[in-house]
C-alpha cells in the first residue's frame, strides 16, 4: 500500500514539486496550500503517514497547524526558508521529526522522509518491484516462488533503488546511502555492484544508467 | 581636584589678595597721618618753646645769659629740647651732640624759621625741629618716633587678624554653598552615566530656576533627542532586518522551485505531462524572480535618487494613461475601469507617476470581483483610486507599504506579486513630496487618496 503524505505548502510551484517526485516514488501526496485548509481537512481525513508543513503559510502557520495535527499522531517535517536558529529550535522541540530548510535537494526530502517513516511505524517488510519480492527483514529476494541469492551489499543496493524507485540516484549518493558515509571506495565499486544486480536478476532494462548522473530502477 | 575645592581656592585666594591690598593702602594711609600729625606736634613744639624763651627773656629786662636760657629749660622739665649758641651747648640732655645737630641737612616747615630733619641714633629713629629764639639760641626739639612705630605694628597686627578671622569663616561658607550648588551636577553626571550605559529613558530633575536648573532643563532635551534617535536607529535596522530576511525568503522561494524541479527533470522518469509541468513552472519561477530582481534595482535606483525633474503633469491625461495601461488585465477579470478626468495639474515625473497610478489600479483590479468597477477621479487636486473590492483589514493598512508586505500571501503570489508594488509607488510618492492616503472597509472597498501638497 502507497504511503499517504500531507503536504501543507502556500507555494504552488513548490507543492507541485514535491507532489510529483512523491507520485513517481511511489507515494499518495495530498496538497493544501495554507494551514487553515489542511487543519480543516483533518478530522475527516487523517490517515496520513507523514506531514511535510511549511513554516510561513497564509491564515495558519506550520508551528499552528502541527497543534491541529499532533493528536492525530502524524509525524511531521518542517520545510520552510527560514533558517535561522531559533526557529528550527521551535521546530524540533515542538516535536517535529526534522526540519528541513529551502532550497533543499530534492533526493534529500525523500530520504530524510524515509527515516522519519521507517522510525516512525511498522516499514512494509516487503518490497514489490518489477515483478520481484524484496523480503527486508529476511534478506531475501524472491521472483515468484524462486529464491535469487544476493550478495549482502548487493541487496542493499537493491533496496535503496527500490525504495528510490523511478528516480535516478548518482553513484555517489549510492555509496554514502549503500556503504555508508565513512566508505572510502571507489565510484567502480557501485558499477560493478550494479553489474551484478542486473545480471542476477534480469534487470538490465529496469536498472537504467542515467549519464552524467548514475542509475535509476524504473518500473 | 574637585571644582568645588577649586573654586573655594580660587576665592579664599581672592579675598586673601583683596583684603591684604586694601589693609595695606589703610595702614599707609594710617601710618602717614600718624607722621603728620607728630610733625606738626614737633613743629608746634620748637615754636612754642623759643616763644616762651623769647617771653622769659623780655622778662628779664637785660640781656639774656646762658645760663638763664640753661635754667629755663630745666625748670620746665623738658629732656627733650636742646639749645646751642654758636655751636656750644647751653642745654642739652640727650646723647646727640651740637655738631650733629647743628650740620644737618634741615628742610622748612610752613612756619617761617622753624625747619625739621630725620636722623638715627642708636637704631632709633628721630624727628629733630628747629628753630631760631632771640636771634643767637637755635633750639632743637626732639621726637621720639619708635612710639609711632610700636602703634603701627599693632595696627598692623590687628588689621592681620581681622583679616585671617573674616576671610577663613567665608571661604568655608563659600565653600558649603558651593557643594550645595554644585549637587545638581553630580546628578547630572551619574544620569549621564547611566544613560551611556544605555538607560536612555532616564531623565535628570529640573529643580532649580537658575543655570544648572537650565543645565538639567538642556541635558533633558538632549537625552530626548537622543533617545528618539536611537528608537530611530533600532527601528531602521529592524526593518532593514526585517527586509533582508523578507527578501532572501522571497529569493529562495523560486529558487528551491527551479532547483528541485531542473533536479527531478533530470534524475525521475516523469510523464510527459509531469514533464511540461516542471517546464512550465520552472518559466514561470524564473520569470518570478526576473520580476523580484527588475523591482529590487528600481527601488534600489529610486532610493539612491536624491531629485527629480518635475514638469508640470495633467491628473487628466495621468489617468486615462493608467486606465488605458489597465484596462485589459481588467476585463479578463471583468471589472471596469472609468476614469473622471477633471482639469487638476501637479509638478511631477509622468512615467514614475504613472507607475503609480497603475499599481494602485491594479491593486483595485485585484481586490475587485467580476462586474464591480474601479472609479478614477480627482478632487481638490488630490487624485483618488476607489474600488469597492474585497478591502483591507484595519490592522494591515499601516503596513501595506512595507516592502514584501502581502495582505493575501498566497493569492499575490499566484498573482504574480512579489510584494513590492506598494513599497515602491510610496518611495516614488515621498519623491514627489506626496502622501498615500488608504481608507478601507473589509468588505465594502478601499478608496486611496494621492495627495499632493
Amino acid at each position: 500500500m502507497s504511503k499517504r503524505i500531507l503536504i501543507a505548502e502556500d507555494d504552488e510551484a513548490i507543492a507541485a514539486l514535491i507532489g510529483m517526485n512523491l507520485r513517481a516514488a511511489g507515494m499518495e501526496p495530498v496538497i493544501f496550500h495554507d494551514g487553515e485548509a489542511a487543519a480543516q481537512s483533518l478530522p475527516a481525513d487523517h490517515r496520513y503517514d507523514l506531514a511535510l508543513l511549511d513554516v510561513m503559510m497564509p491564515k495558519k502557520d506550520g508551528f499552528a497547524l502541527f497543534a491541529d495535527i499532533r493528536p492525530y499522531g502524524i509525524p511531521v517535517i518542517f520545510l520552510t526558508a527560514k533558517d535561522d536558529l531559533a526557529s528550527k529550535i521551535t521546530g524540533l522541540q515542538s516535536g517535529a521529526e526534522d526540519y528541513i530548510v529551502k532550497p533543499f535537494e530534492v533526493l534529500e526530502l525523500l530520504v530524510r522522509m524515509e527515516k522519519v517513516l521507517s522510525r516512525n511505524q511498522q516499514q512494509d517488510d516487503t518490497l514489490h518491484v518489477c515483478g520481484l519480492e524484496v523480503r527486508l527483514s529476511e534478506h531475501r529476494v524472491l521472483r515468484g516462488n524462486a529464491e535469487i541469492p544476493l550478495k549482502p551489499m548487493e541487496f542493499d543496493l537493491l533496496v535503496v533503488l527500490a525504495k528510490h524507485r523511478n528516480t535516478a540516484i548518482s553513484r555517489e549518493d549510492l555509496l554514502s546511502l549503500v556503504w555508508g558515509v565513512n566508505y572510502l571506495g571507489e565510484t567502480r565499486t557501485v558499477d560493478v555492484h550494479i553489474g551484478q544486480l542486473r545480471k542476477k536478476l534480469g534487470l538490465q532494462k529496469q536498472i537504467v544508467t542515467v549519464p552524467k548522473i548514475g542509475y535509476r530502477l524504473e518500473e | 581636584m574637585k571644582l568645588r575645592t577649586k573654586i573655594s581656592m580660587i576665592a579664599a585666594a581672592v579675598i586673601l589678595a583683596a583684603a591684604a591690598v586694601s589693609d595695606g593702602i589703610i595702614w599707609t594711609i594710617c601710618r602717614r597721618m600718624l607722621i603728620r600729625e607728630a610733625d606738626q606736634n614737633a613743629c608746634r613744639r620748637v615754636v612754642e618753646i623759643s616763644a616762651a624763651l623769647e617771653n622769659y627773656s623780655s622778662s628779664l629786662g637785660s640781656s639774656t645769659s646762658d645760663s638763664a636760657v640753661f635754667y629755663y629749660l630745666k625748670s620746665q622739665g623738658d629732656a627733650y629740647t636742646v639749645c646751642i649758641r654758636n655751636g656750644e651747648e647751653v642745654y642739652n640732655q640727650t646723647v646727640l651732640t651740637p655738631d650733629e645737630l647743628m650740620n644737618a641737612e634741615k628742610e622748612p616747615y610752613p612756619q617761617p624759621g622753624a625747619e625739621r630733619f630725620w636722623m638715627t641714633k642708636n637704631g632709633v629713629r628721630l624727628l629733630i625741629s628747629h628753630t631760631r629764639a632771640i636771634g643767637i639760641y637755635d633750639v632743637f626739639c626732639v621726637t621720639d618716633t619708635g612710639e609711632l612705630e610700636v602703634k603701627l605694628q599693632k595696627i598692623a597686627l590687628g588689621m592681620t587678624a581681622v583679616l585671617f578671622g573674616i576671610t577663613i569663616p567665608a571661604v568655608l561658607l563659600l565653600y558649603v554653598l558651593v557643594r550645595r550648588s554644585l549637587r545638581p551636577m553630580k546628578q547630572l553626571s551619574e544620569q549621564a552615566k547611566a544613560i551611556a550605559a544605555g538607560a536612555y529613558d532616564q531623565r535628570a530633575a529640573t529643580g532649580s530656576n537658575d543655570e544648572t536648573g537650565q543645565l538639567a532643563r538642556d541635558f533633558n532635551t538632549m537625552a530626548e533627542a537622543v533617545e528618539d534617535k536611537i528608537a530611530a536607529l533600532t527601528e531602521s535596522e529592524q526593518k532593514k532586518t526585517m527586509f533582508m530576511a523578507d527578501f532572501s525568503h522571497e529569493l529562495k522561494t523560486p529558487l528551491t522551485a527551479i532547483s528541485g524541479y531542473a533536479q527531478t527533470l533530470r534524475a525521475v522518469k516523469l510523464s510527459d505531462e509531469d514533464r511540461d509541468a516542471a517546464l512550465r513552472y520552472i518559466c514561470t519561477e524564473s520569470a518570478r524572480l526576473d520580476r523580484l530582481a527588475k523591482k529590487m534595482m528600481r527601488l534600489l535606483e529610486l532610493d539612491t535618487r536624491e531629485s527629480l525633474q518635475f514638469e508640470e503633469v495633467s491628473l487628466g491625461a495621468l489617468m486615462q494613461a493608467a486606465q488605458k495601461t489597465c484596462q485589459p488585465a481588467a476585463e479578463q477579470k471583468g471589472v471596469t475601469v472609468t476614469a473622471e478626468p477633471g482639469s487638476g495639474t501637479v509638478q511631477g515625473d509622468f512615467d514614475l507617476l504613472h507607475d503609480v497610478l497603475c499599481n494602485l489600479v491594479d491593486n483595485a483590479v485585484k481586490a475587485s470581483g467580476e462586474g464591480q468597477t474601479v472609479r478614477l477621479y480627482e478632487s481638490d487636486g488630490d487624485l483618488y483610486v476607489a474600488d469597492s473590492g474585497c478591502g483591507i483589514p484595519a490592522a494591515e493598512l499601516k503596513n501595506i507599504t512595507e516592502p514584501f508586505y502581502m495582505v493575501d500571501k498566497s493569492r499575490s503570489r499566484r498573482s504574480g506579486g512579489a510584494g513590492l508594488g506598494l513599497a515602491l509607488a510610496a518611495q516614488i510618492v515621498r519623491l514627489h513630496h506626496a502622501e498615500l492616503r488608504f481608507e478601507s472597509e473589509v468588505g465594502r472597498g478601499t478608496c486611496v487618496c494621492l495627495h499632493f501638497v
